[in-house]
């Protein structure tokens, strides 16, 4: 399939998902709990459309799964970052930096270090 | 693989199974911070968002291998055809007919060249030969091969093989049976072993050892019912006691369909063998060293025969030569298969492009369909993929069953491989794994060949013109459209087929018309196996009286009209030659000594044959019986030439030989020698000329042959065959020959007993079958072009209706409408025919070598092949052009 026009609320997803597994190996729940924790419950994603992007980054091949058991003792998917996820991810942090710090100088707010 | 086929369902299973689990947790989440379940449910769901857009969002990010889309193709596919059955019965049966018949071909190829002789490391065998001056090559003497064997050292192994017949009797039973004379080794050197008993050794290959002998699997069955005690069996071969020791294995096939193998040595007392100018039926064949070169072995057997030349007289300008065993197979198949093989790839292509132009002209009823596929996003790839693969599956269809009918029927068309290939080839199908490939890589080929130009063109439609319905002009008039060039190419290639199937048919039929020399009405032919050349060396008086004793009795039996017997008989495939040299001239060089095929013959043989008398006479009826001198062996070189030295006779000659020998002088009253240059059979005076006979085979022109009565001297010359002319229905007859006879002598049946016309027939089988084949395709190839013009006049016709309707309602008469189309056509006609014929001109010099009384040019053939096919293709445009000229202006106006 071919790459689409990276939205930029998709391309916030991907990069929130990768940030969320540098802790280490989550399942889906998991990633969801921490994306409300991180942005301190001020993000309100709607949990479901977690999987598409999580199955997207899969088979970009910037996270893989493997399947495990869960606190419950549930079978479970637990998704973490290869390495070409990390490096994907500094890029795009580094993007993201870019790209608030160049809004912030139309808006006339100071840029980020 | 499996996942990518399987993986779908995995994958459905596995996705919903994470999202019910995140449901679960978030509803667990809830529930503990104090939500009652049903309420906890509910607002985790909610959270999630609408899971079945969820699910599909999903399943798009997927990335389904090409192999999941090529399989779902393969159904819509296959749903197509079911829905129009009667196209894609038609295209099946054509491709059916196409793969099938040049998976035959190829199978036919496989069997013959691509397989190799079922020999151990047959690239290591050679065939090795005495080379005889400019006469070219001839079997081996056995004694030189016996200083070959201790002289050489290319070779690690060097053998001979001697082919006879014998009589074989197992109690009252009895059979003429072709039997192999192997030197010690032979069969190790082929790599062929017993499958039950033991095989030859050393011992059994020495004069005196007691006699046993190897049958094939063949013979066990017919002769032996495939019964396992039959080793150690003693049976009587040519009256002498012979035990069988084995029997060699089921797929196991050699020269000339031998039966039976015997060891050479407790025969080498014979005068064949002891004399160093014999050479009848020696084959030699010699294995290679490892590391040893075709090249070294050949100069070394050169130099090899240089010095028996040298040492012995009877080895004048005798040298030696060798080449692969597997030669001798190429060259007597290669340009027949060959041109098979070409012939069916025409026949192949003629279909493809047929079923090319049948897919252009179904494609243009589907461009909607295209144009919406397109319009909904299937890129340009994504289409031709899909038709590639309609047309891919429906060749898949034809070449499975393609494949299984040549299957069934190879063994009816083996015949179509020259007799003496099928005889050395192995028994084993010649359908292995090789023709299944070839099989499934042609169908691939072939339904991509015709499905690309289609898929191309249809997926070229703008959307949005198709959507519309049809209604402009599609091709402006008088240009050519590219399924009207397909039409062209198409008439070309038939054009090439039936001028070359053309050309053969006339060789056909002149083979048939020629004449052959004999008057074969009534005519029966057979053997008769009595006592044998091993039994003329020690009582040769015994074996003139048999002869001379059996026609006595044929000729008392009441209907017989003439009877006869004849060594070398015509059409018997056991044709001998001997050299002469005429007597009133300087002898020739010893190499140079021309040769005649030799009869030796009853008196009345020119009356029972029909051979006509063209000049003086032929033999007296009670001429003198030469009687042998009691005690004489004549298996000593020295007795024999004793006895024959100073013996003169009479002998006919045919009008061939007379033109040859004495051309210009009157042949009656000259004198011949009997044998090459030396002691010979004695002086034959020329007493008559008859009229030519064609051995064999008519395809083989007229040969120099002479006749000597038997009775004036009377030797085993080759096998004796025994002709006899009916009054009245010969097939009765042939009962009260045999049993007259064997009644007469019980131990010596009669064998082989055919109507001449049949032996004829047999000899022109092979061309005859092979030419019926042709003509078949050549039809097929035919009707295929009709269908083909027929359809593309047809939809071109269909598609211009309104404008023939506006041109009619404008003035012009239907005739002109009917002479537009037709000449149309008539012009992609003359086009492909033109093509066609330029193309025949060089595809007949393929097929030369297989041409008999015509010349590869021959106008007449040119001629009729262009008639027939613009005859055939006028009609053909007809139909379509008298519907476009019957067009109603007023419906087809108003119906849009």
């Amino acid at each position: 399939m071919a790459k689409e026009k990276t939205d930029l609320l998709q391309g916030t997803l991907d990069m929130l998902i990768l940030r969320a597994l540098v802790t280490g190996p989550m399942h889906g729940f998991g990633i969801a709990t921490r994306l409300h924790q991180m942005s301190r419950e001020a993000l309100q994603v709607e949990q479901g459309s977690l999987y598409p992007a999580v199955y997207r980054l899969e088979a970009q091949g910037w996270i893989r799964s493997e399947w495990g058991v869960s606190e419950n003792n549930r079978k479970a998917r637990f998704y973490s970052l290869t390495e070409a996820g990390s490096r994907q991810l500094e890029e795009e942090s580094a993007n993201w930096t870019r790209l608030s710090n160049a809004i912030n100088l139309v808006l006339g707010f100071t840029p980020q270090p | 693989m499996a996942n990518a086929l399987f993986g779908r369902k995995r994958f459905e299973k596995e996705m919903n199974e994470e999202l019910q689990l995140h449901i679960e947790m978030q509803t667990q989440a809830y529930i503990k911070s104090g939500m009652a379940p049903a309420e906890a449910r509910r607002k985790a769901l909610i959270a999630f968002g609408g899971i079945e857009n969820i699910r599909e969002e999903v399943r798009e990010t997927r990335t389904f291998t090409w192999l999941e889309d090529i399989v779902r193709d393969v159904r819509i596919a296959l749903r197509g055809l079911v829905r129009e059955p009667w196209f894609s019965v038609v295209c099946i049966f054509i491709l059916t007919l196409a793969i099938g018949a040049n998976t035959t071909v190829f199978s036919i190829i496989n069997a013959t060249f691509l397989r190799g002789l079922p020999y151990r490391e047959p690239d290591r065998i050679m065939e090795l030969w005495e080379v005889r001056g400019d006469n070219g090559w001839t079997n081996v003497n056995y004694l030189n091969f016996l200083e070959w064997c201790e002289r050489q050292d290319s070779f690690s192994q060097l053998a001979m093989f001697k082919g006879d017949s014998g009589k074989m009797q197992d109690g009252t039973k009895s059979a003429l049976l072709s039997c192999g004379l192997v030197s010690d080794g032979y069969l190790e050197l082929i790599g062929v072993k017993p499958t039950i008993g033991r095989s030859f050794t050393t011992a059994d290959d020495k004069p005196g050892a007691p006699h046993v002998a190897l049958i094939t699997a063949d013979t066990w069955r017919d002769h032996f019912a495939a019964s396992p005690d039959v080793v150690g069996k003693i049976v009587m071969f040519d009256d002498k006691p012979v035990e069988i020791i084995g029997v060699l294995p089921e797929t196991f096939r050699h020269y000339q369909g031998v039966q039976l193998f015997l060891p050479l040595g407790p025969y080498a007392e014979s005068i064949y063998m002891t004399s160093r100018d014999n050479r009848n039926g020696n084959v030699v064949l010699g294995r290679l060293k490892p590391g040893v070169s075709e090249e070294t072995a050949r100069a070394q057997m050169k130099a090899i025969a240089a010095t028996l030349e040298a040492a012995f007289v009877e080895n004048r300008e005798i040298s030696a030569d060798l080449a692969p065993f597997q030669d001798r197979i190429g060259k007597e198949a290669h340009e027949r298969i060959i041109f098979l093989f070409a012939a069916v790839g025409l026949f192949l292509l003629i279909a493809c492009v047929n079923l090319s132009n049948m897919f252009l002209a179904r494609g243009m009823t589907r461009s909607r369909e295209m144009a919406i596929r397109a319009a909904l996003g299937a890129t340009r790839g994504q289409i031709v993929r899909q038709l590639l693969v309609e047309s891919v599956v429906l060749s898949a269809i034809g070449g499975v069953t393609g494949l299984v009918v040549a299957w069934q029927t190879s063994a009816f068309v083996s015949r179509l491989i020259p007799w003496g290939i099928r005889t050395m080839m192995g028994g084993d199908s010649a359908f292995d794994y090789r023709v299944c490939l070839f099989a499934i890589a042609l169908t691939f080929a072939t339904g991509i060949l015709f499905g690309l130009a289609p898929a191309l063109r249809l997926s070229h439609t703008r959307p949005s013109a198709a959507m519309k319905e049809e209604g402009g002009a599609p091709g402006r008039r008088g240009r050519f459209s590219g399924s009207d060039f397909l039409v062209m190419a198409q008439v070309a290639l038939v054009v090439v087929l039936l001028v070359c199937t053309g050309l053969l048919v006339r060789s056909l039929e002149r083979v048939l018309s020629t004449p052959s020399g004999i008057d074969a009405d009534k005519l029966i032919t057979f053997e008769v196996s009595g006592p044998n050349s091993s039994t003329f060396q020690t009582k040769p008086n015994d074996f003139v009286r048999f002869h001379l004793e059996t026609l006595q009795r044929i000729e008392s039996i009441p209907g017989v009209e003439s009877a006869a017997f004849c060594a070398s008989m015509p059409y018997t495939w056991n044709t001998c030659q001997m050299n002469i040299y005429p007597l009133d001239r300087p002898a020739p060089e010893y190499s140079k000594a021309p040769f005649a095929y030799a009869h030796w013959t009853s008196p009345d043989i020119f009356r029972t044959l029909g051979i006509p008398l063209l000049k003086g006479r032929t033999f007296p009826q009670d001429d003198p019986v030469m009687t042998y001198p009691e005690g004489v062996r004549l298996s000593e070189v020295k007795e024999f030439e004793k006895v024959f030295d100073d013996v003169v006779v009479d002998c006919v000659v045919n009008k061939r030989m007379a033109e040859m020998m004495w051309p210009g002088e009157d042949a009656i009253g000259k004198a011949l020698h009997l044998g090459p240059v030396g002691p010979g059979l004695g002086t034959a005076v020329v007493c008559g000329i008859v009229g030519n006979t064609r051995q064999n085979s008519v395809e083989r022109g007229d040969v120099p042959e002479f006749y000597i009565s038997f009775r004036s001297l009377p030797i085993p010359q080759g096998g004796f065959y025994f002709a006899v002319r009916s009054k009245g229905d010969p097939v009765a007859m042939m009962q009260t020959i045999s049993k007259s006879l064997s009644d007469f002598h019980p131990n010596a049946p009669v064998h082989n007993m055919h109507l001449m016309e049949e032996r004829m027939s047999w000899s022109v089988s092979d061309r005859k079958f092979t030419v019926q084949m042709l003509s078949a395709f050549a039809i097929a190839a035919l009707v295929l072009a009709a269908a083909g013009i027929y359809g593309v006049m047809s939809f071109l016709s269909a598609r211009q209706t309104r404008q023939i309707a506006i041109r009619l309602t404008l003035g012009a008469r239907r005739r002109e409408v009917l002479m537009g189309v037709l000449r149309r056509g008539a012009i992609m006609l003359a086009v492909g025919l033109g093509v066609g014929l330029v193309a025949s001109l060089f595809a007949q010099k393929f097929i030369r070598s297989q041409l008999f009384g015509v010349s590869g040019t021959d106008p007449f053939t040119f001629f009729a092949g262009a008639v027939i096919l613009m005859g055939i293709g006028l009609v053909a445009c007809f139909i379509p052009a008298f519907r476009a000229s019957r067009v109603n202006p007023m419906e087809t106006l108003r119906s849009n």
